[in-house]
């Protein structure tokens, strides 16, 4: 193995081990505490997060597990984590992980679309 | 056999034989109410209302009285369209009203639009026509297509919801009878229906997708309100909107502790939905929430944009997501058995005594005054039997003498629904001005199915910029405008789970009442928006008035359109026989400011004669009056 060869392999493997690092830990599901914090969002609090969101993700197909490439980051290893634990604790079939996987990710979607563009918009049009 | 004996087969068979011979009495028409003898008796007697009538009669209130209460209580105010109205109340008109209630009672659930009403909605909210998940579906497909035009597609989707809740509370009670339009005041489905609805309330925005079209969130509690609690609570718990709203899709519980991620759904099932009160009251802590929490995981939606079949519910029991300990909830343990586990859940809780005690007090609280509602509340307890008969429980209620009495006449505040509800219907808003106006738009074909959704969005798009130019679209929207001005946000997106205060006087403010001040005319001037309409606000109604006015006294001239055009009965206090009657103060204002040309409302081109009937549906519609029921 050429000297170059070595530094451009020892880059890649540093490079991956600086991303696997850094990566963000999954949301940690635990029992909502406080009624106040139940309640849904108001609309500010929905307008606030719409106004701090990024660019809109590609339009996933969330009836397709392929879909999870669709997904923010966060929402995605959301469901990833939750298909991993479920799927570890009741011992599920690839081909039931995958149902779960849609499940899930039909319903972080839904989040992001909201958050993203919104899934219904009052006409410009003077009442 | 003895003599006594044969004595009782003589009777007993003479009864017989005038049951067989008697011809089935016929319920009261309501072109029959003028079928009085000299005496005042109705010549028809009720038929299946006649206990209501007989409760109703033992109150002490005058037929006019009744039939205003009856319409203001069991309905959205009163009318002044058809045979039927305070004026002319007598007792064939109470007789009837009996026997309507009866009829009403028995078809709680069940009601049906009529033809004007089905042209009225297949031209101006389309989108309530369609099967919810046709409808998502489309909508979903459109999105990937033209996301503006999906978006708001999507908006009238919700709104139309809206628009049709609110058109059949203005004229739902009113149909063809011989080509003539009756009201027959009385809207009960309706009126439970907004209980039931705020009761359960959902922000229709945050479910969207799953909660719109023919089979969305309000029209499916619309078909379930009519039996017992328990149904009606194990529908709205299986309903893709609630699911929604409330977070349950998201709740997944530790495959390791069961601990579930979202306590939403189970806190407000317990709170707002059924036993009624807190988890530091006693009857439950937060260990119970918690565990009820765990028994709604996997209790789930279908996802929206997996390919449904017609009529698909939209629930799904997701077995992988549930919990596998068993939990105790209420004090009773249940066993991890999957979906059974939550509807016996549901079911337990739908007959736990504190629910039946927490949905008689709002059952209550919506028709009694407060003085007599603890004795009212009894009475729904009774009548709640095991699983929460709806209908029986109104009946008892409705069967009581307390409800027909002046001790609960004209005691609760209306809610902003309501008031701007009854101001419109008090103009005369007629059903036949919606539907000849939505022909006249050429909206009598609905303008697009969901199949075409995904095709044409330009063709969409311009379907809907047609639907909202067109009146009957302009006036119903400009309505709801009243509405969320008052309520404080629109109809059917009242974010609190909690919904809104159904008890009117829970919105009183001098904003509020500035507000109300202004209904009348505010209301006229939405129906102004509907061409060739004939209620009292139309310009041939307005020149009856200044015609009137010009040529008899004032006071002569509101009298006549008080009780002649809106159909009041005795309004002004000298009058005999008094049936609606206004306080002597009001009519004191009314009679300073319709002499003083000066007071009238401000009109900078035309402070006339020509604004005297403005002013007059002003101050009668807006006022202090017109906000209670």
């Amino acid at each position: 193995m050429s000297r170059k060869l070595l530094v451009l392999a020892t880059a890649a493997v540093a490079v991956v081990a600086i991303a696997i690092a850094t990566r963000r830990a999954p949301p940690a599901p635990g029992p909502v505490p406080s009624s106040s914090l139940a309640r849904p969002a108001t609309a500010a609090t929905a307008a606030t997060a719409a106004t701090d969101a990024q660019a809109p993700p590609p339009v996933p197909t969330p009836s397709d597990p392929d879909a999870l490439a669709g997904l923010p980051p966060e929402d995605a290893e959301w469901v990833l984590d939750a298909v991993a634990r479920t799927g570890q604790a009741r011992e599920l079939s690839a081909e039931q992980r995958r149902e779960l996987t849609a499940q899930l990710v039909s319903v972080r979607t839904h989040a992001v679309l909201e958050r993203t563009e919104p899934l219904a918009v009052a006409p410009q049009e003077s009442p | 056999m003895s003599r006594r004996q044969m004595l009782m087969a003589v009777v007993l068979g003479v009864a017989m034989a005038l049951a067989i011979a008697a011809p089935a009495t016929a319920q009261i028409q309501i072109t029959q109410l003028s079928s009085v003898d000299a005496s005042g008796r109705c010549l028809i007697r009720p038929t299946g209302g006649a206990t209501l009538y007989a409760r109703m009669m033992a109150g002490g209130l005058s037929h006019a009285q009744l039939l205003h209460h009856a319409s203001s209580r069991l309905g959205f105010g009163p009318s002044p369209i058809g045979p039927l109205t305070v004026a002319s109340a007598n007792d064939c008109s109470t007789v009837f009203v009996a026997d309507e209630l009866a009829r009403q009672l028995a078809s709680l659930g069940a009601v049906t639009d009529t033809a004007q009403l089905t042209t009225i909605r297949r031209g101006v909210f389309p989108l309530t026509m369609f099967d919810r998940a046709d409808l998502s579906g489309a909508l979903w497909a459109l999105r990937q297509i033209q996301m503006a035009t999906s978006q708001t597609t999507s908006w009238e989707a919700r709104t139309s919801l809206t628009f049709l809740k609110t058109m059949r509370e203005l004229v739902g009670s009113q149909q063809l009878v011989n080509g003539a339009l009756v009201d027959v005041q009385l809207n009960l489905d309706e009126v439970m229906l907004e209980l039931w609805l705020n009761h359960f309330n959902i922000e229709l925005e945050k479910p969207s997708y799953y909660a719109y079209g023919s089979n969305g969130y309000s029209e499916v509690l619309r078909r379930a309100h009519g039996g017992t609690f328990t149904t009606l609570l194990t529908t709205v718990m299986r309903q893709p909107g609630m699911l929604f709203y409330l977070d349950n899709q998201a709740n997944l519980c530790d495959p390791v502790t069961g601990a579930a991620s979202n306590q939403n759904l189970a806190r407000e099932l317990l709170e707002l939905h059924t036993v009624g009160v807190g988890p530091t009251t006693g009857l439950y802590a937060q260990a119970d929430v918690e565990a009820m929490a765990s028994a709604l995981c996997g209790w789930n939606v279908v996802p929206w944009t997996t390919p449904m079949a017609t009529g698909h519910p939209g629930f799904v029991f997701n077995g992988m997501l549930a919990s596998t300990k068993p939990l105790t909830i209420l004090g009773k343990t249940y066993p991890a058995n999957g979906e059974a586990r939550v509807t016996e859940l549901l079911t337990d809780l739908s007959k736990h005594a504190a629910t039946r005690d927490a949905l008689c007090k709002k059952i209550v609280a919506r028709f009694h005054a407060p003085s007599l509602r603890t004795a009212a509340v009894d009475a729904c307890v009774t009548a709640w039997g095991t699983t929460g008969d709806l209908e029986s429980v109104l009946r008892a209620l409705l069967q009581r003498d307390a409800f027909w009495t002046a001790a609960n006449y004209r005691t609760l505040q209306r809610t902003p629904i309501e008031l701007v509800v009854a101001v419109a219907r008090r103009l005369g808003v007629k059903l036949t001005d919606f539907a000849s106006a939505t022909t006249k738009s050429n909206l009598t074909e609905t303008p697009f199915q969901p199949a075409q959704m995904g095709s044409s969005p330009d063709a969409i798009a311009a379907s809907l910029a047609t639907l909202r130019g067109a009146p009957p679209y302009k006036t119903i929207r400009d309505l709801l405008a009243r509405i969320e001005l008052m309520l404080g946000f629109p109809r059917l997106k009242v974010p609190p789970p909690s919904g809104y205060p159904m008890d009117g006087a829970a919105f009183l403010s001098s904003t509020y009442v500035d507000d109300a001040s202004r209904l009348g005319l505010e209301v006229a001037s939405s129906l102004n928006l509907l061409p060739d309409r004939t209620d009292l606000s139309s310009t041939a109604e307005r020149q009856s008035l200044d015609a009137k006015l010009g040529s008899a006294t004032d006071a002569a001239a509101i009298e006549w359109f008080l009780e002649q055009r809106m159909k009041l009965g005795n309004v002004i206090p000298s009058s005999s026989a008094a049936g609606f009657v206004l306080a002597a103060a009001h009519v004191d204002i009314v009679t300073a400011v319709i002499g003083a040309t000066a007071a009238w409302v401000v009109h900078v081109n035309a402070p006339t004669v020509a604004r005297s009937s403005d002013t007059l549906l002003g101050l009668m519609l807006g006022s202090a009056y017109e906000m209670w029921r």
